[in-house]
């Protein structure tokens, strides 16, 4: 079989396997979040921390809670790393310098896993799981409550209350990312991939040169930090390396593993607002936006005549793809990391063709939105369908109400400022760096390909995506604090507004459905959508994206 | 190095400060 059927047909196994947990997983994720059941490990914890878990919150303690919750992780996780030398597992590495450490502690908290180090030369063991590994599990977890709460907005009425954080974020821990994680992590070490604490070892090769094994307990973290759409990678290379991403069969479940959660959560979308069509329509927008990454970036990694005269030759764009997995592999792998804001990579994105990056970096620019990261996937299509049924509202005449809920000027101002967020963080952080000289100095390349590389730079920070176009030197220092800034305010910025708009429809009466009503369960209500994410998106970044990818390639 | 690890502590907590303040704006926004 060609390496593109192989890919094709890896493609087709996802969709099959993905739809088959699709209603199962789903349901799952709806039963934790709407049981009044406690475990008792449940119960134990929260009498631990001092919880009452019958307390509804407000969405703005809701909110507070998570801020709460985050600013201590990134103080604490900051802490770790500088003494990471005094912790034990630490493989005599030194403590981590302070502006990659607080780098790292906001790129983690935020869900963003943004590297500006090379893990296996930057971080102990006991830091990486005790430190970077919690946070894989703890901020998507956060993510996927905010989804929850959002979705309490439409089910409650004439109330404020959006459930109990510190209840949710502790249910989804325990009974979801937990077992996952480890079914998951026993499959990744059948297949091959390390899990250890065994000293680095140097051997003599061959040749008698010296060469320095890592090693570390690699399976049980790679697993949740794509099941997490965390990204990032305990080696430098990600997924490219043998040790985390051992073969194809293993490259495979991965890639399942970062679409598995995004995937499901819009049937518990409809199960909770007891309307499964719902969840199927947003799912279809998902997979189809999904589906034409894929297509594009296959299309222009592996056609000839678009990437230069070494594709042309290669019969492939094979530079900077590991030929283990190959272009089709890598392709599949770029659009599913870079739709979801996972950013773990198994090929360097900075050699993707200029179409083929533009896609990634369009994908990003979308907001993550299909399927998106865990949890922050599903309020921004949220937020975006919303968007629609106004637009429809003004296009035809028709009522804007969605799920019930009356989309009034207080929803659209809500949704207005979480889209506007992004691009304005993006934008601005982008701008100060190509503009001043302190930022100037770290684009290694010139012209267009360098434009794309600081703005797919800040798009993958602000999306809390994490995966990055080689050949910016993202580790200055200038860099290393404005991302931070940029992961942080990308993070729970947008989250402020997607909570208000729930509070906001909470406290709403439901409206029952009537001939002006717009139904939201139909295939034109998807292509709406669709076209809706696409326009938005496509005038925000159009000059961005034509200043870079576009002109790199048509040159 | 404590000068340095003093001004990341004091930036994140200006960091979520902000945000922090963002809620109350929000809330005084809804009444």
């Amino acid at each position: 079989m060609s390496s593109t059927g192989a890919g094709w047909l890896q493609f087709a196994l996802l969709v099959a396997a993905l739809a088959a947990c699709y209603v199962p997983l789903g349901n799952y994720i709806a039963h934790i979040f709407t049981t009044d059941k406690d475990w008792a490990v449940e119960r134990g914890f929260y009498k631990l921390i001092g919880i009452d878990r019958t307390a509804d919150q407000k969405w703005s303690t809701y909110l507070r809670s998570i801020l709460a919750f985050s600013a201590v992780s990134v103080l604490f996780l900051y802490g770790l790393q500088r003494l990471q030398h005094y912790l034990p597992l630490s493989q005599g590495l030194p403590g981590v310098t302070a502006d990659t450490a607080w780098n790292t502690a906001a790129s983690f908290v935020t869900n963003t896993n943004w590297q500006n180090y090379a893990g296996e030369a930057t971080m102990g063991y006991v830091a990486q799981m005790s430190g970077l590994v919690v946070q894989q599990f703890m901020s998507a977890a956060v993510g996927l409550v905010v989804a929850i709460a959002m979705i309490r907005g439409f089910t409650r009425s004439r109330t404020d209350k959006l459930g109990n954080f510190w209840v949710d974020v502790t249910r989804c821990v325990i009974r979801l990312l937990i077992p996952l994680a480890i079914v998951g992590g026993l499959i990744l070490v059948a297949g091959g991939a390390i899990e250890n604490f065994h000293a680095y070892q140097t051997v003599t090769t061959l040749s008698g040169a010296h060469q320095t094994i890592p090693g570390g307990p690699v399976a049980s973290s790679e697993w949740i930090k794509n099941m997490g759409n965390n990204g990032g990678g305990w080696f430098n290379t990600n997924a490219a390396h043998p040790f985390e991403n051992p073969n194809p069969l293993t490259n495979w479940f991965i890639i399942f593993s970062l679409l598995l959660i995004p995937f499901a959560t819009p049937r518990a979308f409809g199960k909770m607002v007891k309307d499964n069509r719902q969840g199927f329509a947003l799912v279809a927008v998902m997979v189809i936006i999904w589906a034409a990454a894929v297509g594009g970036i296959s299309l222009f990694e592996a056609h000839t005549g678009v990437g230069g005269t070494a594709t042309v030759l290669a019969h492939h764009a094979a530079e900077g793809t590991e030929v283990r997995f190959g272009t089709p592999a890598c392709s599949l792998f770029a659009a599913s990391t870079t739709v979801t804001s996972t950013g773990a990579v198994n090929c360097f994105h900075d050699s993707l063709t200029p179409f083929g990056g533009g896609i990634a970096l369009f994908d990003i620019a979308l907001g993550e939105i299909a399927p998106g990261g865990i949890g922050a996937g599903m309020y921004g299509i949220l937020v975006l369908a919303i968007v629609t049924v106004f637009v429809a509202g003004l296009m035809v005449g028709r009522t804007p109400e969605y799920i019930g809920k009356k989309i009034r000027p207080t929803e659209m101002k809500y949704a207005a400022l979480y889209f506007l967020t992004l691009p304005v963080v993006i934008l601005t952080a982008a701008g100060i760096s190509i503009g001043t000289h302190i930022g100037q100095k770290s684009i290694f390349n010139p012209g267009p390909h360098g434009l794309t590389e600081v703005v797919y730079a800040y798009a993958s920070m602000a999306n809390n995506n994490g995966s990055a176009f080689a050949g910016l030197g993202s580790g200055a220092t200038f860099y290393q604090i404005m991302g931070g800034f940029v992961m942080l305010f990308g993070r729970f910025a947008p989250e402020i507004f997607a909570l208000g708009l729930a509070g906001s429809l909470a406290r709403q009466q439901p409206v029952p459905a009537s001939a002006g009503t717009l139904d939201t369960r139909t295939p034109l209500f998807v292509g709406m959508v669709v076209g809706v994410i696409l326009v938005l998106v496509g005038l925000t970044y159009f000059p961005a994206l034509a200043l870079g990818p576009f002109a790199e390639g048509l040159h | 190095m404590w000068g340095w690890d003093l001004g990341f502590i004091a930036m994140t907590i200006g960091a979520f400060g902000v945000l922090w303040l963002l809620v109350k704006g929000v809330e005084r926004f809804e009444r």
